[in-house]
């Protein structure tokens, strides 16, 4: 998609999200996501950008793995990302579920695993977990994932935490130029303003990390994109919660919904801290670093 | 010329004359000199006027083409980047200000290697408020009188020209709220008589800058960048420079660094988690800067977001030299082979990446202010 049909699916997914509220795998179907997908991959990029902006959880994630793993996305087929054993809620309705562990998978009947809905740190995420997650030995023969398969559900994630991290700053920002205290908005304190100068700057290079992903699509691009999106949003979600302060602390303020969900994106398809660790280890291991960014 | 043409074909180039481009003698004197000898080379070969317009010599071109000539110069260590980028920041103000024969003499002078310039700016009492600035500047009959000092003027001892700010408002404007508005600013041929120059000893153990001293220096209008009292703009314009071509440079040069350090560290010092980290940063960074040269390549203008790039380069560059000091802490501490006082001094100097081209706090300022929309500070 170039910039203005990507502006145009953006906006249609924030109406389509406005109309059906949380549960966004509505909206997705209302404004017939799989078949973008299955047209041009960057379809991702609008629907996991208005999924952290907006705080929506959807299935949106299976499709994206399925494509790139080769299979035809459909509400039918979950995906269950293992050694977590953690799906989204189309865990609970599909009738197979590719298994995913590491490079490797297998279609498995969903009737054969026991799921459960997870509420955990966040309840309202759908998030769905299958109890004992089978080995894949015991699974039979599955297929080989290539790394661009992960990349894809990464840079996904990527994106998603990148908008996530923008849209606290948003909380943060929004509340600091409006409370008072010492007869000054708090925006005014200068330890206030660094934590937020601080926070737009973790963003920016999620951000700039996350287009250098969809620009130079490489398991490495994405890989990176997810780590520093993981890190990004964290260091947010840290000054900008501070910044709420009580008040960000309720449960009627929105901030606690995206830092729970900041916090469970970061588990799935390796945190950040993994993923840079195991990039490190492979640049210790081959005595080099990986080649950079090209201009 | 397009970047996908310009790239294999200088890459070419640098492997066929590395013989030439490879610098042979450490210290800053030797490092200066050769700076002129790859300018040169590139030069002549076309090179270094890629991404430069005509009128002042150039080849034209997007500006990506000067990003990645210095990105490869430097990833080669053909070039150290702090003082080869000192071209990436002043040209292109002369370019944007100076009168165009000016800018049409004196541009290629420093894009051929020949003359070395440098920026004054900072003075004694005016560092992070630059604004209040007193080198004063009086207005004669053919130009302009310079009388006072600046501090801190990297390479001033090897420059034939410094892009300088004056104060030419009544010297009580540098107190005034409208402290922008009284400055002009010149260009000063070095040898002018009443200049004096005294370099400065470094903690990282280069005398990269200097103390300048103006005496009665009588500078010709013709020398004025931009109109009397146009200065802070001047200043404003030439700042997004520095934070963006110049910290891609940097950039390939921290990417050369830490593939350096996984190469020569001795097995079993390096944790996977902190070389994880550093070239986490490192990436973070770079993919940032990339975003502000492509912006450039589209004809945007550059403002106060580039203060992002220069926070983010404070972190990558501290992060890796921090890693650097923590694996070969020996040889930081006790070496005094020449590899070992280089990782030294760059340890060292690292530690200035927060402080020069405005602070790492003056950029949150900034990035508070301008970007975020905070209002005014308490
Ligand atoms: C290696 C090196 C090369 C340099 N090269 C040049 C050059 O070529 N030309 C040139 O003109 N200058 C140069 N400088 C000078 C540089 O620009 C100044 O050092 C810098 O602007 C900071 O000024 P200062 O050192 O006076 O610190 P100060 O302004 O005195 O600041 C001291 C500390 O207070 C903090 N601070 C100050 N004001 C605020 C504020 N409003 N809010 C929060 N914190 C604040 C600063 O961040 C800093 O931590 C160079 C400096 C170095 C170290």
């Amino acid at each position: 998609m170039d910039t203005g049909e990507l502006a145009a699916f953006t906006t249609s997914l924030r109406q389509a999200a406005q109309r059906h509220g949380g549960d966004f795998d509505k909206g997705l179907e209302e404004v017939g996501w799989r078949e973008a997908l299955a047209d041009d991959p960057s379809a991702a990029r609008a629907v996991f950008a208005v999924q952290g902006e907006l705080n929506l959880s959807s299935s949106a994630l299976d499709d994206v793995l399925l494509h790139a793993a080769g299979h035809p996305p459909s509400p039918d087929h979950a995906v269950l990302i293992s050694p977590a054993g953690i799906g989204t809620r189309r865990l609970a309705t599909a009738r197979s579920v590719l298994v995913i562990h590491g490079h490797l998978a297998v279609t498995v009947p969903r009737n054969s695993l026991t799921i459960r809905t997870v509420r955990g740190l966040d309840p309202g995420g759908g998030w769905t977990e299958v109890a004992g997650v089978p080995s894949l030995a015991s699974l039979g023969h599955g297929e080989l994932l290539s790394d661009a398969t992960l990349a894809a559900g990464r840079l996904a994630i990527a994106t998603e935490l990148a908008a996530t991290a923008r849209a606290m700053l948003e909380l943060a920002r929004a509340h600091a130029v409006d409370r008072i205290q010492f007869g000054k908005p708090i925006a005014a304190f200068q330890a206030v303003r660094h934590r937020l100068a601080d926070s737009l700057i973790a963003t920016a290079s999620a951000e700039a990390a996350v287009d250098a992903g969809w620009e130079e699509a490489t398991p490495y691009t994405a890989t990176m994109a997810k780590a520093i999106a993981g890190h990004s949003a964290r260091t947010v979600a840290r000054h900008a919660q501070q910044v709420l302060a009580g008040m960000g602390f309720t449960s009627e303020h929105p901030f606690h919904r995206y830092l729970r969900r900041v916090l469970v994106l970061d588990r799935l398809l390796g945190t950040a801290t993994e993923l840079s660790t195991a990039m490190g280890q492979t640049a210790i291991r081959f005595h080099e670093v990986p080649a950079t960014l090209a201009l | 010329m397009k970047l996908a043409e310009f790239r294999p074909a200088l890459d070419a180039w640098l492997t066929e004359h590395a013989g030439e481009l490879t610098p042979t003698e450490p210290g800053l004197d030797a490092a200066m000199a050769h700076l002129s000898t790859v300018k040169r080379l590139a030069y002549d070969a076309g090179w270094m006027r890629w991404g430069w317009p005509e009128r002042v010599g150039g080849l034209g071109g997007s500006p990506l083409l000067r990003g990645y000539l210095g990105e490869a110069l430097t990833a080669r260590g053909f070039v150290e980047p702090g003082i080869y980028s000192l071209t990436e920041v002043l040209a292109p103000t002369m370019i944007d200000f100076a009168a165009p024969e000016l800018a049409a003499e004196m541009v290629p002078k420093l894009l051929r290697g020949d003359e070395t310039w440098c920026q004054g700016f900072s003075e004694p009492s005016t560092g992070s408020n630059l604004a209040s600035l007193t080198c004063r500047a009086v207005a004669t009959d053919t130009g302009w009188r310079v009388n006072g000092q600046k501090v801190w003027t990297s390479l001033a001892q090897y420059a034939q020209r410094c892009v300088l700010l004056t104060r030419t408002g009544p010297p009580e404007s540098a107190n005034s709220t409208d402290k922008h508005r009284g400055i002009t600013a010149l260009f000063v041929d070095m040898d002018s008589p009443g200049i004096m120059v005294r370099p400065i000893e470094t903690m990282h153990g280069a005398p990269e800058f200097c103390e300048v001293f103006f005496d009665d220096v009588d500078v010709p209008v013709s020398r004025t960048l931009g109109a009397e009292g146009q200065g802070w703009a001047v200043a404003m314009d030439l700042l997004p420079y520095e934070r963006s071509t110049a910290l891609w440079h940097r950039g390939a040069f921290l990417h050369k660094r830490l593939d350096d350090l996984v190469r020569e560290a001795p097995d079993g010092r390096l944790s996977a988690r902190d070389v994880g980290a550093v070239l986490e940063q490192i990436y973070a960074f770079r993919a940032r800067s990339r975003t502000t040269l492509h912006r450039l390549d589209a004809g945007e203008q550059l403002g106060a977001e580039t203060s992002l790039d220069k926070a983010l380069l404070g972190l990558a560059e501290q992060s890796l030299f921090d890693l650097v000091e923590a694996t070969l802490s020996d040889e930081v501490a006790f070496g005094d082979s020449p590899t070992d006082a280089e990782w030294r001094s760059e340890f060292l100097y690292s530690r200035a990446a927060t402080i020069y081209g405005g602070s790492a706090e003056i950029q949150r300022n900034i990035i508070a202010k301008r970007l975020l929309d905070l209002g005014a500070e308490a």
